[in-house]
């Protein structure tokens, strides 16, 4: 039977994740309560089923997005998407060695996000 | 009377200086006299004194020299046609830490670098084939000195020799380090407040967006869109002017392409069914052009790929950008194919929110011109100066 994707959102601005959650969800989805630290990402990772992570790189916390996903694809090897208002070259540099999915810049939408992950999973379901 | 007799008046003239000579005879004056009518007056005393006081001059003028040349805060040294040191100044033991002594007879090479050899990019050897001032900045430990080589040469304007001067521009350096860092610094805050300014754009949108879902009337949903779309294109600048690299111009051109993809992809325009044309010439415009411009133009495009093509109707959307040969005028035309607009439509009564702005910011803003014409679509045509704003960052 298909399982839903489950999505784990990295985002310190509130309005932003609670958007971006409400249509992924409508997309059908499952997105975990967002997190709005890259701590709190690496936790996660360690005890939820998180099959993509949706990272702003700029967050609340001591690590920025792009060490949070480095240490959460070394944890379980998560398919990442970056989404940032950061296009500065050394950024983008770090945040590609990790070969994310996408690398989004922002303002970005749900329309800039869902066909990306319909792209790795189909739309909204994958099969287990 | 013969006619050889000497006048009086001379006569009177040759007694004179006769007499004139005697006294300076008795006075010691006059070492030696030649002849009777026109003699000859040898003072070997003045020739003497003559002597002395040119070798007093001479030494007076070397002394002179001297001072000059060790009064001078860089280190020169005089080069002979080998390129070995002849003389130096005292500030050579300043600058590099030698006496004239230790610098003498030796190549400059070996007295700055320690080399054998000339370093590669040497000036000297520059300067002797160029037979022109060459310099180099280098540096040596924490310390930056400028090497300048002016040439000596000969009437036949052959090389024989340089004039080396070694200066200390450490200071100069650490002014220019201080000031590198200073503009570093306020270059990143300015990308930063352009981050943050669209951050807070994205923000708005999001709220906008929010809005909508939580709203069931269609005209409402529609004024939240169409607001949304306003801010994207406001925040477009902003991520053109953070990605710049004088952080206050961006290309219109770009912003153009950039923007009306966005408005398709946010329209949801099946590519093969509309497409845009671009004839864009790049201009690079301030943010206070670029944000009217990008207002107008999200209301062009947006009516464009909301009204002109009706029923899936298939069709193109051109935009082209031209600076007038004149160069005052940037002159850009938004044309669909399109069904044009309804009949009786007044372009100058419209009451509609979306034209009363496009034509506001065009001559209020922009103090430009906007003409319609309805001919195979609708097409507008604006004109306008980039002149009458002045960079602020």
């Amino acid at each position: 039977m298909p399982k839903k994707v489950n999505i784990l959102l990295v985002e310190d601005e509130a309005i932003i994740a609670l958007l971006l959650k409400r249509n992924l969800e409508r997309a059908g989805y499952n997105v975990y309560k967002p997190l709005a630290t890259g701590e709190a990402a690496v936790e996660a990772v360690k005890t939820n089923d998180v099959d993509v992570a949706l990272m702003d790189i700029r967050l609340a916390g001591e690590i920025d997005g792009v060490e949070a996903a480095e240490k959460i694809v070394s944890l379980c090897n998560t398919p990442i998407i970056f989404m940032t208002g950061y296009v500065d070259n050394d950024v983008r540099e770090r945040a590609q060695a990790l070969n994310p999915v996408a690398y989004l810049v922002k303002p970005v939408t749900p329309n800039d996000i869902t066909p990306v992950i319909a792209g790795l999973f189909g739309e909204g379901e994958k099969e287990i | 009377m013969s006619d050889d007799r000497i006048p009086y008046q001379e006569l009177q003239e040759q007694l004179q200086r006769a007499e004139a000579t005697l006294s300076a005879l008795r006075r010691g004056e006059v070492d030696l006299v030649i002849g009777e009518t026109q003699p000859l007056v040898v003072r070997f005393k003045d020739l003497v004194e003559e002597k002395d006081r040119l070798l007093q001059e001479t030494d007076r003028l070397a002394k002179e020299w001297q001072t000059t040349f060790n009064s001078v805060g860089d280190a020169i040294w005089i080069l002979d046609a080998e390129q070995r040191v002849l003389h130096s100044n005292k500030a050579t033991e300043h600058i590099l830490h030698c006496s004239a002594q230790e610098v003498a007879g030796k190549h400059c090479w070996e007295v700055i670098h320690g080399t054998t050899k000339p370093i590669p990019n040497c000036p000297l050897l520059r300067t002797k084939k160029s037979l022109q001032r060459e310099s180099l900045e280098l540096q040596l430990g924490e310390r930056w000195l400028k090497v300048t080589v002016d040439p000596i040469v000969d009437a036949d304007n052959q090389f024989t020799g340089a004039v080396h001067i070694v200066s200390d521009i450490t200071g100069r350096k650490q002014t220019e380090a201080a000031l590198q860092n200073s503009l570093q610094e306020k270059t990143q805050l300015i990308r930063e407040l352009y981050h943050r300014t669209k951050n807070n754009m994205q923000v708005i949108m999001s709220m906008l967006m929010l809005q909508a879902e939580f709203t069931e009337d269609e005209q409402t949903r529609d004024m939240l869109q169409g607001t949304n779309s306003r801010i994207h294109a406001m925040a477009l600048v902003h991520e053109k002017l953070y990605q710049s690299q004088n952080l206050s111009r961006i290309n219109l051109n770009e912003y153009i392409q950039d923007l009306a993809q966005l408005l398709a992809q946010t329209y949801r325009v099946t590519p093969n069914k509309i497409t845009l044309a671009f004839d864009l010439e790049p201009i690079p415009v301030l943010i206070d052009i670029a944000v009217p411009c990008g207002l107008v133009l999200n209301e062009l495009i947006s009516n464009a790929l909301k009204h002109a093509f009706p029923h899936k109707q298939s069709g193109e959307i051109s935009i082209r950008l031209r600076r007038a040969p004149d160069n005052e005028l940037i002159i850009l035309t938004i044309a669909d194919n399109g069904i044009g607009m309804p009949r009786n439509f007044n372009y100058g009564r419209s009451e509609t929110f979306g034209l009363q702005t496009i034509v506001a910011i065009v001559e209020h803003q922009l103090q430009g011109k906007i003409v319609f014409e309805e001919k195979n679509g609708l097409t507008c045509r604006m004109q306008f100066k980039d002149s009458h704003y002045e960079a602020r960052v």
